[in-house]
């Protein structure tokens, strides 16, 4: 299992995109519900974490370079290289998203021009993560270059990003309680349809490599062989996370049990995409030599 | 039509001596673990019972490979710090100077050409030795074939030559890259895709 830094990188930065999507989503339902200052409240302290979440990813990108002083040329290549223009999202995202933080905890700036750093924000989020998923699709890679990659990429962010927010909400007392049960349940009806969706595609991905030849289906090989255990458990893992989620909307899941539930599906979930992402890299087998 | 450098390489006449594999590393002072030009070892087919007799169908074969400074190549393309280029007469080199050690070249190109030097920081693979081409000498991987098994030129006129042919097993389809080679196949290259052939020296070639 190589490659531990670009899972560390390429998670972190999903779950900082995602977190930053589900918090403006949650910004603005809640302010429409119950006004500004409450909006504040839920989602104020929580916007702080996305800029250090998303510098510890680059962080781990940063080190597994051969030459990390020459890290400044990675721009050097927008017209042709995906990696070039994912660096340069990341860049843009984590300053913009740290800058929006900053204005919202000290309450500098109108709400337009907040409004408006938000959504560029936002979108830098979305291009990032395409960035990312185009990186891996190399025509060679048989494994990544296909449908799945971007869908799961995305899959993950709003998946990781969710329950993210919904851990770090799950220990955060300073919400009024009707917004803060409701905004959870929000996010774990959200991860159970995301997990849903995970569940198909996963196993058409596999699917689909093993109906391929050659480096296809030695990838799959890999993946359902060589990784059988780590596969099964990763499937494993997001089923229970559905489960432990799907607990915060029935009648068990009032007062504390919400935010435990909560916390706790993001750890079984956290568990699992880790997995699927050191199975992701596994599956970097490529056409030729 | 601008000019585009390319390796020739026989495979029916290849002994697999590795003297081409040897003269690169040499020429070129490369660590332990960096083979710029590999000699890929195919082997293939099986024995079979005939009444009371066994008969032998194996086969085996040569691939000398090294970077194909592709028309269209794939290293230069992903290289996010535009440390890859390719000049006007087709050959593909590294700046190492701008090289940030990500390692993606490696995981694109289909030939293993780019290849990490751990100790410096930065990818490395083979230069087509254009200092020595400049001035009308050939690679010395070329210049060491006891065989005559490589040869170096233009690669319309290799083709020219010899015959285009397509790409053989272990190499992949020629569109991916579009690759600066011209091969004579083995005779046994055709049996390699019916016959689950596989390269008998993997650990070799992969430098560990």
């Amino acid at each position: 299992m190589k490659e531990r830094s670009l899972v560390a990188f390429t998670l972190l930065s999903q779950m900082a995109v995602g977190a930053f999507w589900v918090l403006g989503a949650l910004h603005v339902w809640a302010t429409r519900r119950a006004g500004m200052a409450a909006a504040g409240a839920l989602t104020d302290k929580a916007l702080l974490a996305i800029g250090p979440v998303m510098i510890l990813g680059m962080l781990f990108s940063f080190f597994h370079l051969g030459t990390p002083t020459n890290a400044w040329r990675a721009f050097a290549n927008l017209r042709s290289s995906w990696l070039s223009r994912e660096v340069l999202f990341a860049v843009l995202f984590t300053g913009l998203s740290g800058l929006l933080a900053g204005l919202r905890w000290f309450r500098v700036g109108t709400f337009a021009a907040r409004n408006l750093i938000a959504w560029a924000a936002a979108l830098l989020g979305l291009a990032l993560i395409c960035s990312m998923a185009n990186a891996y699709r190399l025509r060679t890679v048989p494994a990544w270059n296909t449908w799945a990659t971007p869908v799961s990429f995305f899959v993950t962010t709003f998946l990781l990003g969710g329950l993210t927010v919904g851990g770090m909400l799950a220990g955060n007392p300073g919400v009024p309680p009707g917004l803060w049960r409701l905004s959870l349940q929000w996010i774990a009806l959200g991860a159970i349809l995301l997990l849903g969706v995970e569940l198909v595609i996963v196993p058409l991905w596999v699917v689909g490599l093993m109906a391929g030849r050659g480096a296809a289906v030695r990838a799959a090989a890999k993946i359902t062989q060589e990784h059988r255990a780590i596969f099964w458990l990763r499937l494993a893992l997001a089923v229970a996370g559905v489960a432990v989620a799907g607990l915060t909307l029935s009648p068990w899941g009032e007062g504390a049990q919400t935010g435990i539930a909560t916390a706790l599906a993001f750890g079984l979930v956290l568990a699992s995409e880790v997995l699927g992402r050191l199975l992701f890299f596994e599956a970097r087998v490529r056409h030729g030599v | 039509m601008s000019k585009q450098y390319a390796f020739y390489f026989d495979s029916s006449a290849c002994s697999g001596c590795k003297a081409c594999q040897v003269a690169c590393k040499d020429k070129h002072g490369l660590r332990v673990g960096l083979l710029w030009r590999r000699v890929y070892e195919v082997t293939g087919g099986n024995w079979r019972r005939s009444g009371e007799a066994w008969i032998s169908s194996v086969f085996a074969y040569n691939v000398s490979l090294a970077c194909n400074h592709c028309e269209q190549p794939i290293c230069a393309e992903v290289c996010p710090a535009r440390a890859i280029t390719k000049r006007a007469d087709g050959i593909v080199l590294i700046d190492p100077d701008r090289c940030i050690g990500c390692r993606y070249c490696s995981w694109a190109c289909p030939y293993g050409a780019p290849q990490y030097d751990a100790e410096a920081g930065h990818m490395t693979k083979c230069t087509f030795c254009a200092e020595d081409v400049d001035v009308g000498l050939p690679p010395s991987c070329v210049a060491a074939c006891p065989l005559r098994a490589l040869d170096f030129g233009d690669r319309a006129e290799l083709e020219a030559r010899y015959g285009a042919g397509d790409a053989i097993y272990p190499l992949p389809e020629v569109h991916l890259t579009e690759p600066a080679l011209v091969m004579t196949p083995h005779q046994d290259a055709a049996r390699a895709v019916t016959e689950s052939a596989r390269i008998g020296n993997q650990e070799e070639v992969d430098g560990t």
